[in-house]
């Protein structure tokens, strides 16, 4: 059975939702006025608590033209000013966005009235709508985003959202997955009408006669800034019809080809609207190839003359949930959902006929399935990590047995020497690949984007990911070095530590930077487990600094072993004395104390005998 | 004169006889009561005719006959009150019943205290007859006694408060003492509650333990519980089965009591009617039966319609879905058991030596009845006494004399109702150290060779100890049926051992069957070397010391020894040279239980070793095959546990065929230094069985293993570093089950293993690589049983379509923490 039939086909319903209430509507007035009033600015009101902020849609044609399809990365804007970028997969394009729409908001940003008149908004609304037309929609993603970013680094609570009409592509696929990483997928919603061209037109490499697109900008902009009156300019049909083909050649190549292969990408969700309703879908993708079906069912004109019809869609669309609806065909569907996807089409004016139909229902379909199936992984993996909890629960009573044995030596020199030869060091040893294994799959999804894109953000993992690796990794460690893999490799620590481990590291790090400010506790009592998981591998390291040390005579490698053996020595007191150490590495005959005892020793033989030969020693502060 | 006394004799025994029917018959029904009258009227003109029979007697004697005459005419008047007494008048019938009662007594008095006095005195005239009456007399006079009792209870109606006297005074003492250490039995009593109280779909429920933990005290304050009395409306009946059981009379008692009629004939029928139909309408009855010993009889006592409380020390499996196993005391509860036992008092007293207290608790290992009556033996004896007591007990030896009668010979009874067979084997557990856990398979091992049966009849007797409680199966979680014997562990009760010790040490030494060290020492017991002259008949011979030396043994001749079993901890160990006198040696076990691998000296000692069937190593290092000339021509089956083999095994010129020709049988378990297998080893035409099972270092399998052809199980269970089969797998056209389980790494099933035509069972649960199974899954057509994880499950359902004949288990994980203290 499809995993569907069982579900609802939620599209059609979120944009009916969406149309009934007065953000659309609210939001093109805005732009209207913005367009006629204010060209090349912006405009801003305040409607009960929420406030909105419209850019114009007629920008200086030249210095948007100039630097057109030129991506650059986001971080160029400097100041910080958008968010942050190290939360990016290896490996990933950086986020870029396109040069002249960020030059366009820069301007604005740095403009007096702007931010005067954002303060005032922010001061005086819970909510603000950030809204544009046409070049104006891209402004306002750009003004968004450096508004959720600003939010976010000072925690306030007001509510960001981005309605834009017509509005260009703006960035790469990494600024569509870091939006969605940060949680803000929902925060901006782009509305496309049928076949409005501009929002395509990006996706079309960048051949196009400027002089063409030119006059197709002068067009839009002369019947923006005055609808009422006439048109001035008017477009040849053969331009039209020559952009048109131009444009759905490329769509088609690009639906066929399927992520990746244009520069451009959609981002947050998009809202298509026909005469007949509108319908919402997130999933890029998706919403690619759904822009491109939508196309085909258009004309040259009607591709032109949509963009400058924003108003009457949404003024129908407001109204459309009133109407009753009914199924225009004569089978019924058999499920909700077919009934949904049915719905779905007819709001998009399309109907059951045409031959972009079947397409379309795949659009849909594969919108929902793919918009579902991280989510599922996710559960599922949450499920599994359940049953590996016990796995780890067992490695702990290890650690507990170890500690309170009559060797004295720690969870990590038991198992590195395998003290008691008894069968439950080899369950620990199983526990622990059965772990790794867990763990690896884990990245492996992830690197596969099978999983949500705010994965790593999430407590759960970020957590769980942590106790593992700081309960685990010395046995990784004690293995390693048990097994002398070191001596065939090389230490652990550059040569032996798996990635995953270092990709744990990562996303602890990032969570204490966002929870950076809270207050930081003093330990009264040494940790459960030890906070630095390659403390052992560093003891590892120190031992054969200080083995080698007592053979080595050339003075200058002894100068720097000694203080590479200095700063472990620093280091571990340090750990130790701020009890961010377990009690294992202190005990009497674990590596680490055996460590200090032999560093002691060497300390003092070298005070004897040879003091002035090692300066770094003396002036390291160690002469007692 | 003689005569008379002849008479005097008979006439009681007459007299006894007829009182025990009129009795009977008096409190059953009042039917009786005019039988009672007529038979009272026979006796009287007897009495009669002793006084006047002619025959001079003894004033006193004259004298004493009148009383008894009138008293039975007393009883006479009695049972024609019984008649004429209203049928309803029930406390008139009582209090007529306690006045026949009292007549009753009055009789036996006279009977009791008079007649053997008269008869005694007549024994100076007639020796002879009289000496064979006198017994009659006395054991009719016992029986007497008993009717008394139990008609007293059928009379009395109140008999609970009887049985909780009795149990009162019985357990007072270990109530005191439990007051403060009540927790173990509050915890079972709250267990026992919730299966009988609140699971109604329970009708039986069971107490289970080894003799002397305690179930009976359980039971009995389970009963006393308020909450369990409210519940039952105080409708308990506690009954004692015992070994023997009057299994009818039972019956009647127990279904007398379900229908409320507890004067119930006791030739009473109780039909298939009664059964069916009339039990449904009975109130909630709680029937409470101690002291269970067999199934059939359980079986013939359980009736619908009451709730059924079963005290044993045997699991019934088949009858009882939900069990309670008492627990043993832990270290505290013991303590202060031990401690009222021992001194009176609750806790140690200053004046005891703390050690030796606690070593003697420790060797009763929280068992209630070894606390018990080890305390109360050691009650106010000097420290010596103790010392050597703490010593005694360490070997297994009974304390005293109160000791080995309450203790060993209460808990023989279990041991004695078992067949031989199984008695043997329950006797041949001494031969392992205490608190260890032994393998099933060498277990299994052991019986095959000596006791002439195959390895599944040695698990079922293993199966039917484990249901009487005197060994317990410790399984791993995956373990199950006969297929992962390895896994399956055996823990005895210390007490048990004990037992076993006991029982097998009885005779002269050389004559034993078993020669048993009952725990480590340094050296061969001395009691050994004194009778070393002599051949020793042992069959079974256990050492269990440290380190050995050549020097450290005598030279022993063991003729008939079939099984040696080596116990040692140490990190070397010389063999004894006396196994050159084992010309029977069929089953060799060597144990180390230290932490390191011991290195074996002496291996020489195996080339006489040509009957050989079996070999256990564990914890020590193999040396290399090419350096010892041994050929063990008729070894089928070896096992190498926790074993250092890269130095035998590992060895490329090793030729395993050439020096095991037969072996059919091979264990390598937790050998983390086995790399890869010999290749020799494809050569083994006659192998069986290949358990390469927990061995993390073992990265990949000989390509021509399918070159076994013999073969038919092969488990490969843990190893996580081995990362694909040989395709040589699938030539195995034996093989039945294939264990793969937990092998973490492994990515893929063989691609043909739709070749494997006699494929049983395929275990692989956690292999989490495994995210597909090869086409020719479906072309095993014998395939039966598969054990798997969840995700793998919904491959195998696809593959159940075409073969509906499968059986596909998804395990569950359960976890514990026993292999954290091994």
């Amino acid at each position: 059975m499809d995993a569907e039939a069982s579900s609802f086909e939620t599209s059609e319903v979120l944009a009916t939702f969406l149309a009934s209430t007065p953000l659309l509507s609210e939001s093109w007035r805005l732009c209207s006025i913005a367009n006629t009033t204010a060209r090349g600015s912006f405009v801003s009101d305040l409607v009960g608590d929420v406030g909105y902020i419209a850019f114009s849609g007629i920008q200086m044609a030249g210095s948007s033209e100039r630097s057109c399809r030129n991506l650059v990365p986001l971080e160029s804007a400097g100041n910080n000013l958008f968010l942050q970028q190290n939360r990016l997969n290896e490996g990933e394009e950086p986020v870029k966005v396109d040069e002249g729409m960020l030059h366009l908001f820069l301007s604005m940003y740095v403009s007096s009235s702007f931010q005067e008149q954002i303060s005032a908004l922010m001061e005086r609304s819970k909510s603000i709508i950030v809204t544009g037309h046409s070049i104006g929609g891209t402004t306002a993603s750009l003004c968004t985003l450096w508004l959720l970013s600003y939010l976010q680094s000072v925690s306030s609570p007001l509510q960001v959202l981005c309605i834009t009409f017509g509005s260009p592509l703006l960035g790469n696929g990494s600024l569509s997955r870091a939006i969605l990483r940060e949680r803000w997928g929902g925060n901006f919603c782009q509305v496309v009408s049928k076949h409005d061209i501009m929002p395509r037109l990006l996706f079309a490499p960048p051949t196009l006669s400027l002089a063409q697109l030119h006059s197709l900008l002068q067009y839009w902009h002369f019947s923006m800034d005055s609808p009422h009156f006439g048109k001035l300019v008017q477009l040849r049909d053969e331009d039209k019809a020559e952009l048109f083909r131009f444009v759905l050649f490329h769509m088609e190549g690009l639906a066929h080809a399927g992520e990746g292969t244009s520069l451009f990408c959609p981002l947050g969700s998009y809202l298509f609207c026909s005469e007949e309703g509108a319908v919402c879908v997130d999933n890029a993708a998706s919403v690619t190839k759904m822009m491109h079906l939508l196309l085909m069912t258009g004309s040259p004109s009607s591709s032109i003359e949509d963009h400058l019809r924003y108003g009457d869609y949404v003024g129908k669309s407001s109204v459309q949930f009133m109407n009753q609806r009914s199924f225009m065909q004569a089978d019924l569907p058999e499920t909700s959902y077919e009934a949904g996807v049915a719905l779905a089409l007819q709001s998009l004016g399309i109907d059951s006929q045409q031959s972009v139909t079947g397409a379309a229902k795949d659009c849909l379909r594969m919108a929902r399935r793919m918009g579902r199936t991280p989510n599922l992984k996710n559960a599922e993996l949450a499920v599994r990590l359940s049953k590996y909890v016990p796995y780890r629960a067992e490695i702990e009573w290890y650690k507990a047995s170890c500690d309170k044995s009559d060797d004295n030596m720690g969870y990590y020199d038991c198992f590195k020497l395998r003290v008691s030869n008894s069968r439950g060091e080899y369950r620990v040893n199983m526990n622990r690949i059965k772990l790794a294994n867990f763990w690896n799959d884990l990245i492996s999804m992830l690197d596969n984007n099978q999983l949500t894109y705010d994965f790593d953000r999430r407590d759960k993992w970020i957590n769980s990911s942590h106790s593992y690796k700081l309960l685990v990794e010395p046995l990784d460690i004690a293995e390693y070095y048990g097994k002398g893999m070191h001596r065939v490799k090389g230490h652990y620590l550059k040569y032996g530590r798996e990635r995953r481990y270092e990709i744990f590291d990562r996303w602890w790090k990032e969570k204490e930077e966002r929870s950076r400010g809270r207050e930081e506790y003093k330990r009264s009592k040494f940790a459960s487990l030890t906070q630095d998981s390659c403390f052992w591998a560093r003891v590892e390291e120190a031992r054969e600094w200080l083995d080698s040390f007592r053979s080595e005579s050339d003075m200058t490698k002894l100068d720097l072993l000694w203080k590479n053996i200095d700063a472990f020595a620093k280091y571990a007191t340090k750990l130790v004395d701020s009890r961010e150490v377990s009690k294992d590495v202190l005990a009497k005959n674990s590596s680490y104390s055996l460590w200090v005892k032999d560093y002691g020793a060497l300390k003092s033989e070298l005070l004897q005998h040879f003091p002035p030969q090692f300066p770094s020693f003396v002036e390291g502060g160690m002469v007692p | 004169m003689a005569v008379t006394d002849l008479f005097a004799g008979e006439i009681a025994t007459e007299l006894l006889k007829l009182m025990v029917t009129i009795t009977k018959k008096s409190c059953l029904c009042k039917e009786s009561a005019e039988q009672l009258i007529s038979d009272l009227q026979a006796l009287q003109p007897i009495i009669h005719e002793i006084k006047y029979s002619g025959v001079e007697l003894p004033s006193d004697r004259q004298f004493q006959l009148d009383r008894l005459s009138e008293t039975l005419r007393g009883g006479l008047e009695l049972a024609n009150k019984i008649i004429h007494s209203s049928r309803w008048n029930m406390y008139k019938n009582f209090h007529l019943a306690k006045k026949m009662e009292k007549l009753e007594k009055n009789v036996s008095r006279f009977l009791q205290c008079l007649v053997p006095v008269h008869v005694l005195a007549d024994v100076l005239h007639m020796r002879f007859e009289a000496a064979e009456r006198f017994d009659r007399l006395e054991g009719s006079t016992m029986r007497l006694e008993k009717q008394l009792g139990s008609m007293s209870i059928g009379a009395g109606g109140a008999w609970i408060e009887e049985a909780a006297r009795k149990a009162e005074e019985e357990k007072k003492w270990m109530e005191d003492s439990l007051v403060n250490l009540g927790v173990g039995l509050d915890l079972g009593k709250k267990k026992v509650k919730e299966m009988v109280v609140v699971r109604d779909d329970l009708a039986v429920v069971g107490i289970f333990g080894i003799g002397g933990s305690g179930k009976t005290t359980l039971a009995r304050e389970f009963c006393k519980d308020h909450q369990v009395r409210s519940h039952f409306r105080d409708r308990i009946l506690f009954l004692t089965v015992s070994q023997s059981p009057n299994v009818d009379q039972l019956r009647v008692k127990i279904w007398g009591y379900i229908i409320g009629n507890e004067h119930l004939n006791p030739n009473y029928q109780i039909s298939e009617y009664n059964l069916r139909y009339e039990c449904k309408v009975a109130t909630r009855t709680l029937v409470v039966l101690d002291d269970v010993w067999s199934q059939s009889v359980l079986e013939r006592l359980i009736f619908p319609g009451c709730k059924i409380l079963v005290v044993s020390r045997f699991k019934f499996p088949t009858i009882i879905k939900a069990t309670y196993e008492v627990e043993l005391l832990t270290q505290n509860e013991a303590m202060a058991l031990f401690c009222h036992s021992a001194f009176g008092q609750n806790s140690m007293p200053l004046h005891a030596n703390e050690n030796l207290v606690k070593q003697t608790v420790s060797e009763c290992k929280g068992l209630p009845l070894a606390l018990k009556v080890i305390g109360a033996s050691l009650r106010d004896q000097s420290e010596l006494f103790w010392a050597s007591a703490v010593n005694r007990l360490a070997r297994g030896e009974p304390v005293s004399e109160p000791h080995e009668r309450q203790l060993f010979e209460h808990l023989a009874t279990s041991v004695e109702c078992l067949p031989p067979k199984v008695r043997e084997c329950f006797l041949d557990l001494g031969s392992f150290p205490e608190d260890k856990k032994i393998p099933l398979d060498v277990l299994i091992n052991m019986w095959v060779e000596i006791h002439d049966i195959d390895g599944i009849e040695a698990f079922a007797i293993l199966v039917e100890l484990s249901n009487k409680n005197l060994v317990t199966l410790v399984k791993d979680e995956r373990a199950g049926d006969m297929d992962s014997s390895c896994l399956v562990f055996i823990t005895q009760h210390d007490v048990l051992r004990d037992l076993a010790l006991h029982l097998s040490n009885r005779g002269p030494i050389n004559r034993r069957r078993r020669l048993l060290m009952p725990r480590r020492e340094t050296e061969l017991p001395r009691e050994w070397d004194r009778n070393s002259s002599q051949p020793f008949d042992a069959q079974i011979v256990s050492v269990h010391t440290g380190e050995m030396e050549e020097m450290d043994w005598f030279s022993m001749d063991f003729p008939m020894a079939e099984v040696l079993i080596l116990n040692f901890s140490s990190n070397k160990y010389f063999l004894p040279p006396f196994m050159d006198s084992m010309p029977k040696l069929r089953a060799l076990i060597i144990m180390n239980y230290s932490t390191s691998s011991a290195i074996l000296e002496n291996f020489s000692v195996f080339s006489s070793l040509a009957n050989l069937r079996s070999l256990w190593l564990e914890k020590v290092t193999i040396p290399q095959f090419s350096k010892v000339p041994m050929i063990l021509k008729r070894l089928w089956k070896m096992s190498l546990v926790l074993c250092k083999v890269s130095s035998s095994l590992c060895q490329s010129d090793v030729d395993l065929p050439q020096l095991f020709p037969r072996l059919s049988e091979l264990t390598i378990d937790h050998c983390d230094d086995l790399v890869e297998l010999p290749s020799s080893i494809c050569r083994m035409s006659k192998l069986e069985h290949l358990s390469i099972t927990n061995c993390h270092g073992l990265c990949q399998l000989p390509a021509d293993l399918g070159k076994l052809e013999k073969l038919q199980i092969l488990r490969l269970y843990a190893c996580p570093t081995l990362k694909m089969l040989p395709h040589g797998i699938c030539e195995l056209f034996w093989l039945n089950y294939l264990d793969i389980a937990q092998c973490v790494n492994l990515s893929c099933l063989p691609e043909d293993i739709g070749k494997l035509q006699t494929l049983r069972k395929i275990d692989m649960s956690e292999c989490s690589q495994i995210r597909s199974l090869p086409n020719s899954a479906t072309s095993l057509k014998s395939l039966r049983h598969v054990v798997c994880d969840e995700e793998v499950s919904w491959l195998w359902r696809d593959v159940e379509k075409a073969m509906p004949e499968l059986h596909i288990q998804v395990v569950d994980k359960c976890f514990n923490l026993d292999w954290l203290n091994e």
